[in-house]
């Protein structure tokens, strides 16, 4: 009864502009000094401090810094160069070069907004000015950009790993064959609509260019070498390797000669403000847990869905279309944070993977940030192209059908993404 | 502060190679990530950058709109009020302990809880005008 009224509060709260966390920390307290009473109170200092000091997570705001460094050095100019050199030969060319390039920026940087934010505003006025419609600009690298989350290192990832407690690295690998499956699926859907609207060709294949402006870029490729060789290979931790990464950016930067202070100054700032959204969120959410374990709600979940039915795939199908419907209207962080630790009981008791499970969190997160009211990516994506939310939408509706494609297929066929964890790991 | 962070984490990877692994690396990048939170989100606070819902709100009729924004106001006073009175409280409480590696004052570190709180505070006020013109419709 009492989770019945606070889901109630909280959907008030929320409703009238409630920041996520602080609506979320107010309900819980509200209903543990209920309980308990106030005693709880004093509690809660301790919490929304320890809350925050969660080792693990300090690889957010490290990758989020290296990104933040990457974009201000030149690195995103040379890699779309060399992605240029690929695949500018294709129909529609400009859009491959789009999906190309965040491909590889996903390679380094963790989030989606970041990747939009760097790479679209070159691509997307390019995109322009060639002719491409703005809509369908806005939607290559809205799409594209959302398999930076897929491809790892993964922000959405850490966290999901944190809330479940399930292996980072591990999640990291089983990544990579869903992201560049998407990669290449939308490649196909953006070929097909360049076929259709006869979009141009960027330039005839060379083989010389190809080799100068993989050589132009051949540091930025070893970054996620280092960084995710050493994550992989087990020489260091995932947050030990977000630290590794900032070094690696910061030394990349200083051999281009390319870093700017200003910019690099500004993202830092940013980069702080974005961690500290997230991080609020993930304390508040250590506060609704104390809260969780109490009233014993997940396990209240897990026996009322399996009631209704315990196969496994049966489950996965309901958690999907959750996951779905609650991406319309939450950012991405708020989603895992707010779920993972209800829905957890119900998808170790019914036998599922916890890593095949965070793989499938995190596309229909992918998924979440493309879809309107709420999508991150999307309207980072349609401020830069200055081009109308809907409109978007309906170009993006055939990326948003390769996510859902891939989505099924990690679903129902674990192989695709476990492969390489079963053949690196167990 | 970031940078600092990031100064400390990559100091640890650095002597662990060294075979000196730092005994207080975990505990004092910890304690810093706290710290990035609390004052990066008084930072949010003043860019209204805090993730919210604020679609639903709009679709209020004006009239109501403006005793929601209010209502929400008080919600969010009302946390961080409470969370600067109990985060002082319990610094009185753990006056004397340090960090367990290294000779930290704990009450230093815990300040962030009600500091911090003291700043997102100040910031939402700053930011008051702002986001109250937004949620009514009024352009800048």
């Amino acid at each position: 009864m009492i989770v019945l009224i606070m889901l109630l509060v909280l959907i008030i709260l929320l409703s009238i502009n409630v920041p996520i966390a602080v609506g979320l920390a107010v309900t819980t307290i509200v209903a543990m000094v209920i309980k308990q009473g106030p005693s709880f109170l004093i509690d809660t200092g301790l919490i929304m401090y320890s809350g925050a000091k969660n080792f693990p997570l300090i690889a957010i705001p490290l990758f989020i810094l290296a990104g933040a460094i990457m974009n201000s050095s030149g690195i995103s100019r040379r890699l779309i160069a060399f992605a240029s050199a690929l695949v500018g030969f294709i129909k529609g060319g400009l859009s491959m070069i789009t999906i190309a390039a965040s491909m590889f920026f996903a390679e380094i940087s963790g989030s989606a907004v970041a990747d939009v934010a760097a790479l679209g505003s070159i691509l997307i006025p390019a995109m322009k000015k060639k002719g491409y419609p703005g809509a369908f600009a806005a939607a290559v690298m809205s799409s594209a950009s959302s398999l930076a989350i897929i491809i790892p290192p993964s922000i959405p990832m850490i966290l999901y790993a944190v809330m479940s407690q399930s292996s980072v690295v591990q999640l990291f690998v089983a990544g990579i064959i869903p992201g560049v499956l998407g990669g290449l699926l939308m490649m196909l859907a953006s070929y097909i609509y360049a076929k259709r609207k006869n979009l141009p060709i960027e330039e005839a294949f060379s083989f010389t260019r190809l080799k100068k402006t993989a050589k132009d870029a051949a540091l930025a490729f070893l970054l996620p070498i280092i960084i995710l060789g050493g994550i992989f290979g087990g020489f260091v931790t995932a947050t030990e390797g977000a630290g590794l990464a900032v070094v690696a950016a910061l030394i990349v930067g200083a051999i281009y000669r390319e870093l700017n202070f200003k910019e690099l100054f500004n993202a830092t700032i940013e980069g702080g403000s974005q961690t500290a959204v997230v991080m609020l969120l993930v304390a508040s959410s250590v506060l609704l847990g104390e809260f969780l374990t109490v009233e014993k709600v997940p396990q209240a979940v897990a026996e009322s869905i399996l009631d209704f039915t315990n196969n496994k795939y049966a489950v996965l199908a309901i958690l999907n279309v959750f996951f779905l419907i609650i991406g319309f209207f939450l950012h991405s962080a708020a989603a895992i944070i707010l779920v993972i630790p209800i829905v957890m009981p119900l998808v170790n008791s019914v036998g599922i993977d916890p890593v095949h499970f965070g793989i499938i969190v995190t596309l229909n997160l992918a998924i979440g940030q493309q879809t309107p009211p709420v999508a991150s990516v999307l309207v980072t994506a349609c401020s830069v192209a200055k081009a109308d939310i809907w409109d978007v939408t309906k170009v993006n509706v055939m990326f948003i059908a390769v996510l859902l494609l891939v989505l099924i297929l990690v679903t129902y066929v674990p192989i695709v993404p476990m492969s390489l964890v079963e053949y690196f790991y167990r | 502060m970031m940078i600092s962070l990031a100064l400390v984490v990559v100091l640890g990877i650095g002597f662990r190679w060294a075979g000196k692994a730092l005994v207080w690396y975990d505990e004092v990048a910890a304690a810093q990530l706290a710290w990035v939170t609390y004052y990066g989100a008084a930072y949010a606070s003043l860019k209204g950058a805090h993730i919210g819902v604020p679609s639903i709100i709009k679709s209020f009729p004006i009239s109501i709109r403006k005793y929601l924004f209010i209502l929400s106001k008080i919600v969010v006073y009302g946390f961080f009020v409470l969370l600067t009175y109990y985060g002082f409280k319990i610094m009185i409480i753990i006056s004397g302990e340090t960090l367990t590696t290294v000779d930290i004052p704990q009450p230093l570190v815990q300040s962030v809880i009600p500091v911090g709180s003291i700043l997102i505070l100040i910031s939402e006020t700053l930011n008051l005008k702002n986001e109250y013109n937004d949620i009514m419709g009024v352009s800048k």
